[in-house]
């Protein structure tokens, strides 16, 4: 089926100030809530985020900065229009890549631009039955706007889309990561060529996935009846998607070109947003390549995910750089996903180092899980360790390294007559015991148990 | 224009700018436009090109530092006391 | 005559308390019969004038300028604590939290505001009759049967009887025709030379603050004070421009020929009591001001009148249980007077879908080719002059009769300049009875101080 899918995502960008006021995130004036007489004066900081998240999106950025007003009635918008870019976005024409089913993506950005954030409105708790409550709070927040062409091709696509793009703008930060900072998408969903359907306001990736799953859903059925999607605006509530707006509706947002805002010329903003900008994540992932002769694509992977500086940290102890990076990025990772921790809120690189100095593998992978979940230091992981083996018995010791293949297949060998194998079972018990039995007794137990 | 085209696109106009008439306030505002919209539809003969852009040279205007500043004020000072007391709002605090 | 008044109060010849004290009298017995004020705030004024005495007897206000002066405040620049409607039902109970930028500055100097005066509902006039609901029309100083002319009717009324300076504002003339209908100077400064940050909206590309006094001097030392870039307003700026000076002046045809007869006259008189030599140009274009004003203008003011809708500010009436579409239809239905509704209407239709090109676009151009006109004739001369009003007051039941494109096209004199940016003052041609007449006199962009030297001159001139 012929799937088309188009995102226009909302970022609010990591300014301390609102977008028109130098009110604190949160908090309000009377510039952001519309009073008479009020003026804006742009954020210079938000202008260099965005240009910067224009260059991550490989965009052509605009020579210089005009808004425009967005006019329509909604209680969630105090001034009765919306300070955004309609005619002059600040960039376009780019595009952004990733990865999906193993597979290269390429997604065209048709347009990026600054605009600012409408109030709240509360349904629940506080609100009656018979009103609602508005929230400015939020009202005149920066956000930035990133729109894609109708290029995706599935629900699934479209979450990877917007997982791949929060991952890269977060590693730049240029993304407010607070758990109230927006990431709102709308989508426009079309399929077998048909109208296409704007679903607005979903936040986050799960969400968008499962609107889309229902939306073409929906249209299917309708095509399977021979009936047609209207071309309309619809929401969704978490389950199923619902009309908005049709399209006679439709507002006409009478754009005109924002008058209480100078244009300015964006050369020097430019400049500054390139100079501060981080490196990309293409040089670092070189950078540590080089350095540390490891595989491109895993030092790709450490950079994305904000884990360079640990890797640096703890190669500084444990020169095995290849195993490093690959037990970081598959097994670290891992327990801080589980964990829900970040990188520095948990063990400091130097213990992962000496777990991996002072351990095999396959034990690294198990003790790494409690050390990062109840930050405990490998000398600490340790002697618990030893601790509790002390008490153990000859029996279970034996049963612990029963576990291993190697030493069922030994154990075989010694119950046909081979003697090398029982070397190899004494030097599993031997490590795994530390020591605490001496080679007679473990022979004279083996004696035993292969009986 | 014709008659029955304006009148329809006034209608929707008003309904979009939350601005409702009486019938014949509706129709005296109607007659009004007609002859407002002929005056503007003399700017026909001239022959110049749209103009988009609203500014006619880049000032150098310096954006605003990304620093926070308190403004001044105190909302409730002169608030509808009314309101205020049966809690129709709240703040200046996060809801 | 504000700087002798100023000696004198600084020196306690006149004491400030008593002098406010007799203004508020007087506001008061004139507001009966004139119906210039929408507020009188006597307490505010009281207590200003007992800081400001303090202030004297302390010995620091050795550097201010205005210690003392009363002053009067179009009813759309917003004052903190004191009611401020915009001349409108929708604001009739708004008590704005901070003052605008220009309040800020002669109240800093000393200035005591004892009134907010008439307007036209938003400034949606040039007669002062398209008050808001439930507002009353402000009667000719000269003859209570005709306007003050608009939209800042109140202020020019007020400047004339109480003789204090005003802080008024123009779009597209409100200052010039109140100023000419009333007698008084009214000074309009270039678009951006004073802060418009507390001003209430009407449209953001033309608004504009200036004074009005009963002299040249006087006009000019307000506006001296309130003048300069202010970082709370983006557009507004500090420059200042000069050019030298030709000894020519232009009229403008296209504007000159719309005037009534005995207007045309006396203005010729007056310009040749001036003695400069004059010469008739024609810039075809000019005609065609008016609609790119009004497309323009309408535009704008339809979206920055759409924050009214009975949230967090202004008129409210209990939301519970309508939807939001009832609630604002039924609060701004009810609340805004029927010229704002058409402009508001008509606003929103010239920046439409389909219509944008035609007129909106159109407007824009015009403008654009129009400033290049106008910048090409200040080449060879210093000002524009011309009769601020092409009439002479009007009955006021004449004027609410009036249709609106006859009203509109009576801005002649004043849109061209007003379009454009342009610093331009009226002085009053001296007069007994109704038929006032305003000298309007009109220089380039920014050039405020070749302004004053040609306004002081005529001025006196005109005496």
């Amino acid at each position: 089926m012929n799937v088309k899918i188009g995102l226009e995502t909302h970022v609010t960008l990591p300014t301390k100030t609102k977008l028109f006021c130098s009110c604190k995130k949160g908090e309000v004036c009377p510039i952001c809530m519309g009073f008479p007489g009020v003026k804006p004066r742009v954020n210079r900081k938000a202008v260099i985020l965005a240009i910067q998240i224009a260059k991550i999106l490989n965009c052509e950025i605009a020579n210089t900065l005009v808004f425009d007003r967005k006019s329509y009635f909604y209680p969630d918008l105090p001034k009765g229009f919306q300070i955004t870019q309609y005619h002059e976005p600040i960039a376009k024409n780019g595009f952004f890549e990733f990865n999906f089913k193993g597979e290269k993506r390429k997604v065209t950005i048709t347009r990026v631009n600054i605009e600012e954030d409408p109030a709240k409105i509360i349904h629940e708790n506080i609100a009656t039955e018979k009103s609602i409550l508005i929230d400015f709070s939020r009202s005149g927040n920066p956000l930035c706007e990133i729109v894609t062409a109708p290029e995706l091709k599935s629900p699934q696509e479209a979450k990877e889309y917007i997982l791949a793009l929060q991952e890269v703008l977060d590693y730049y930060e240029v993304m407010d990561t607070h758990e109230d900072a927006a990431f709102r998408s709308d989508a426009n969903v079309s399929i077998e060529n048909g109208e296409r359907v704007e679903i607005k306001n979903i936040t986050g990736a799960e969400e968008l996935e499962k609107a889309l799953d229902y939306e073409i859903k929906r249209q299917s059925f309708l095509l399977s009846l021979g009936k047609k999607a209207e071309r309309e605006t619809r929401g969704f509530d978490g389950k199923v998607t619902f009309t908005l707006r049709k399209k006679e509706e439709e507002e006409d947002y009478g754009y005109i070109q924002e008058p209480d805002i100078l244009p300015i010329s964006l050369e020097e903003l430019k400049e500054e947003a390139f100079r501060i900008m981080k490196r990309s994540i293409e040089e670092e992932a070189e950078r540590i390549t080089k350095t540390y002769r490891i595989n491109l694509q895993i030092a790709k992977i450490i950079v994305r995910k904000k884990l360079a500086e640990y890797f640096e940290e703890a190669a500084k102890y444990f020169n095995g750089y290849s195993i490093l990076s690959k037990f970081l990025v598959v097994d670290f990772l891992k327990c801080l996903n589980y964990s829900k921790k970040k990188a520095n809120e948990t063990i400091k690189p130097e213990e992962v180092a000496k777990l991996l100095k002072n351990t095999s593998i396959r034990e690294a992978k198990e003790l790494i899980k409690e050390m990062v979940k109840e930050n405990k230091t490998f000398e600490e992981i340790e002697n618990e360790r030893k601790q509790k083996i002390k008490q153990k018995t000859i029996e279970e010791v034996f049963e612990e390294i029963l576990k291993n293949e190697k030493v069922k297949e030994a154990i075989k060998q010694l119950r046909r007559g081979n003697k090398k194998a029982e070397n190899f079972i004494i030097g599993e018990m031997l490590k795994q015991s530390y020591y605490k039995f001496t080679v007679n007794q473990i022979r004279k137990f083996l004696v035993e148990e292969i009986k | 224009m014709e008659d029955a085209q304006l009148r329809e696109r006034l209608e929707k106009i008003c309904s979009q700018a939350m601005l409702s008439f009486s019938k014949e306030e509706f129709e005296r505002f109607v007659q009004e436009a007609k002859k407002i919209l002929e005056l503007f539809d003399e700017i026909e003969q001239l022959k110049l090109e749209e103009e988009k852009s609203l500014f006619l040279h880049e000032r150098q205007a310096k954006l605003r530092e990304d620093e926070e500043k308190k403004f001044e004020w105190n909302p409730f000072e002169n608030a509808n006391k009314e309101l205020l007391k049966q809690n129709k709002f709240i703040g200046p605090k996060i809801v | 005559m504000l700087k002798e008044l100023v000696e004198k109060i600084k020196s306690e010849e006149i004491d400030v308390e008593e002098l406010v004290e007799k203004k508020i009298e007087e506001a008061k017995k004139i507001n009966e019969e004139l119906n210039c004020f929408i507020t009188i705030c006597e307490d505010y004024a009281r207590k200003r004038a007992k800081e400001v005495k303090q202030k004297i007897k302390k010995g620091e206000v050795a550097n201010l300028k205005l210690v003392g002066i009363p002053f009067t405040i179009k009813d759309n620049i917003l004052t903190k604590g004191i009611r401020t409607t915009a001349g409108s039902k929708i604001l009739s109970n708004y008590i704005p939290p901070f003052s605008a930028t220009a309040v800020e500055r002669i109240e800093k100097e000393g200035a005591i505001i004892i009134a907010k005066t008439s307007m036209d509902e938003f400034g949606f006039g040039s007669f002062n009759v398209d008050v808001g609901v439930g507002f009353k029309i402000p009667k000719n100083p000269n003859d209570s049967t005709r306007v003050c002319g608009g939209s800042s009717g109140g202020s020019a009324c007020a400047t004339k009887k109480l003789e204090i300076p005003s802080l008024a504002e123009s779009t597209g003339g409100s200052i010039s025709a109140p100023s000419s209908f009333c007698g008084v100077v009214g000074l309009t400064p270039s678009y951006g030379k004073v802060s418009r940050f507390g001003l209430i909206d009407y449209a953001s590309s033309l608004d504009k603050i200036g004074p009005m006094a009963l002299s040249v001097e006087d006009s000019f030392l307000v506006y001296d004070i309130i003048k300069g870039f202010d970082e709370n307003d983006e557009t507004s700026t500090s420059e200042e421009r000069s050019s030298e000076f030709k000894k020519k002046l232009a009229i403008p045809k296209e504007a000159f020929d719309s005037c009534e007869k005995e207007v045309k006259e006396k203005f010729i008189d007056s310009l040749k009591k001036i003695g400069w030599d004059y010469e008739e140009v024609s810039i075809p274009l000019l005609k065609f001001s008016i609609q790119s004003y009004y497309i323009i203008a309408m535009a704008e003011a339809s979206t920055n009148l759409a924050r009214y809708k009975g949230i967090a500010f202004g008129a409210q009436e209990n939301v519970e249980g309508k939807n939001f579409r009832e609630y604002f239809t039924k609060i701004r239905s009810a609340s805004l007077g029927f010229e704002a509704k058409r402009r508001i209407l008509l606003g929103s239709f010239v920046r439409s879908v389909g219509y944008k090109g035609q007129y909106y676009y159109k407007a824009l151009a015009i403008r654009k080719k129009l400033i290049e006109e106008i910048e090409k004739v200040f080449k060879n001369f210093d000002a524009f002059v011309l009769p601020a009003m092409p009439v002479f007051p009007p009955k006021i039941e004449e004027a609410i009769n009036l249709s609106p494109e006859k009203a509109y096209a009576l801005d002649i004199c004043t849109i061209p300049w007003n379009l454009c940016g342009l610093p331009h003052i009226s002085i009053p041609i001296k007069e007994k009875g109704y038929k006032q007449l305003g000298f309007e006199v009109v220089c380039n962009r920014f050039e405020e101080e070749k302004l004053k030297k040609l306004s002081v001159e005529f001025e006196n001139k005109l005496k």
